[in-house]
């Protein structure tokens, strides 16, 4: 690993890790959409539920990207590397996030507004006619479970990693999941006659996706924006750069300390002399997340310093 | 199916084959109560008021890539196989969209005529 490339050894292997993961992902999420594809006749619920997993594919797609990118060494043409790949591959992830949830949301005001009656007639195989929605519910339950899965393994390797994109995608596969179980809501609906249900349940779910998606587009801004490093969960500022700015400030007394992440790496800006010893990243941090912090500068106040 | 007990069903000019699927359409409405009524109408109207549920199924030729195919329930071809040519007419059941008991019980006894 050198300054700006490289994956710090401390989360390698949680790296690697979330990469299997993700190539799992693909792996499943591509039979999932081959099986409903198949089944889905003219259910709104299902096409809806195909095209939410097809996009619920770009989140597993750039953060395989944008590791990748991460672990590219810094060259003349990009003398900071490709860190900041992660925080696009982040705003990528979220917009995927906030277009499944909008689509969602779309295609269900519509069916209500419209009054669509969803069509589910009988499909025969091996010579007995049974109602096509009996093989919707088999596709949308196996459906459910991939990403119920894969999402709680996600989870916690993100929190480790501090990685947004990685954290997109459990909340992506809580989408998927959460979408296939208001899909199976709504074939039993229209089985019991009930033409609305499906919109209904998909429009539910939609709402929680919206949020959760905006919630993850404003911590992406903010990042390309040189914000404060936000929590993984929250737009709060994230643990780490309070515990980072607390450290500093003991050390340099009450100065000012602006601190910015990209990607998952930290670089904090304290405005003061340097100092005789510079304190390492794991004086600041401790052992554990030492490789968070990826630069340190002083910067003592400058006599031109422009007037407000 | 209104209240008063009555299945109405256009049956397109030109189709002298009807028998079949009126018979499965008989059935239907005897299983509810219902009789079944014959509407006369032609192609286009007949299909716009199945549409908006003014009658409750068109008996008639129709290809399988037929236009209506999205606004209407099209079933299978009826005492036959599918055609290879998804242009040409055959016998089938215009039903309503999201008349999922009726599509069922139709394809169902469809199914059972072609064995």
């Amino acid at each position: 690993m050198s300054l700006h490339g490289g994956i710090p050894a401390a989360i390698a292997d949680d790296v690697r890790h979330g990469e299997r993961l993700e190539w799992w992902t693909l792996a499943w999420m591509i039979s999932v959409v081959a099986v409903m594809a198949l089944v889905m006749g003219s259910s709104q619920a299902m096409k809806t539920a195909v095209i939410e997993d097809v996009l619920s594919l770009v989140p597993a797609i750039v953060f395989l990207l944008s590791i990748h990118w991460e672990r590219k060494q810094p060259n003349r043409r990009f003398p900071f590397g490709y860190r900041r790949a992660n925080s696009l591959a982040f705003l990528v992830a979220a917009t995927a996030l906030l277009s499944v949830g909008g689509f969602l949301a779309y295609e269900s005001v519509t069916t209500l507004v419209r009054q669509e009656h969803p069509t589910v007639g009988g499909i025969t195989l091996f010579g007995h006619t049974i109602w096509l929605g009996w093989l919707m519910i088999a596709a949308l339950a196996y459906s459910v479970v991939p990403p119920l899965i894969l999402g709680h393994i996600k989870h916690p390797i993100a929190t480790r990693i501090r990685d947004k994109v990685l954290h997109t995608d459990a909340l992506m596969q809580k989408a998927d999941w959460q979408t296939g179980l208001a899909g199976i809501a709504g074939i039993i609906g229209i089985g019991l006659g009930w033409w609305w249900a499906d919109a209904a349940a998909a429009l539910f779910i939609s709402l929680s996706i919206i949020k959760d998606a905006i919630g993850a587009l404003e911590k992406a801004v903010a990042e390309l924006l040189d914000g404060t490093p936000r929590a993984l969960d929250s737009n709060n500022p994230s643990g780490d750069a309070e515990r980072l700015t607390a450290a500093l400030k003991k050390r340099f007394g009450n100065v000012e300390v602006r601190l910015r992440e990209t990607g998952r790496y930290i670089a904090a800006e304290v405005d003061c002399a340097s100092p005789k010893v510079i304190p390492t990243a794991e004086d600041l941090l401790g052992k554990e997340l030492a490789w968070r912090l990826a630069s340190l500068t002083f910067r003592p106040a400058a006599a031109d310093s422009p007037v407000s | 199916m209104t209240r008063t007990g009555e299945m109405r069903i256009a049956v397109l000019p030109a189709t002298p084959d009807a028998a079949p699927a009126l018979a499965m359409l008989r059935t239907y409405a005897r299983s509810h109560d219902a009789r079944l009524m014959r509407i006369s109408g032609h192609g286009e109207h007949a299909l716009r008021w199945l549409e908006e549920g003014k009658v409750d199924a068109v008996v008639g030729h129709f290809a399988k890539a037929s236009p209506w195919q999205a606004e209407v329930a099209l079933s299978k071809a009826v005492g036959r196989h599918e055609p290879d040519d998804s242009k040409q007419p055959v016998l089938r059941i215009a039903r309503r969209n999201g008349e999922n008991a009726l599509i069922l019980a139709t394809d169902r006894a469809i199914a059972e005529l072609g064995q």
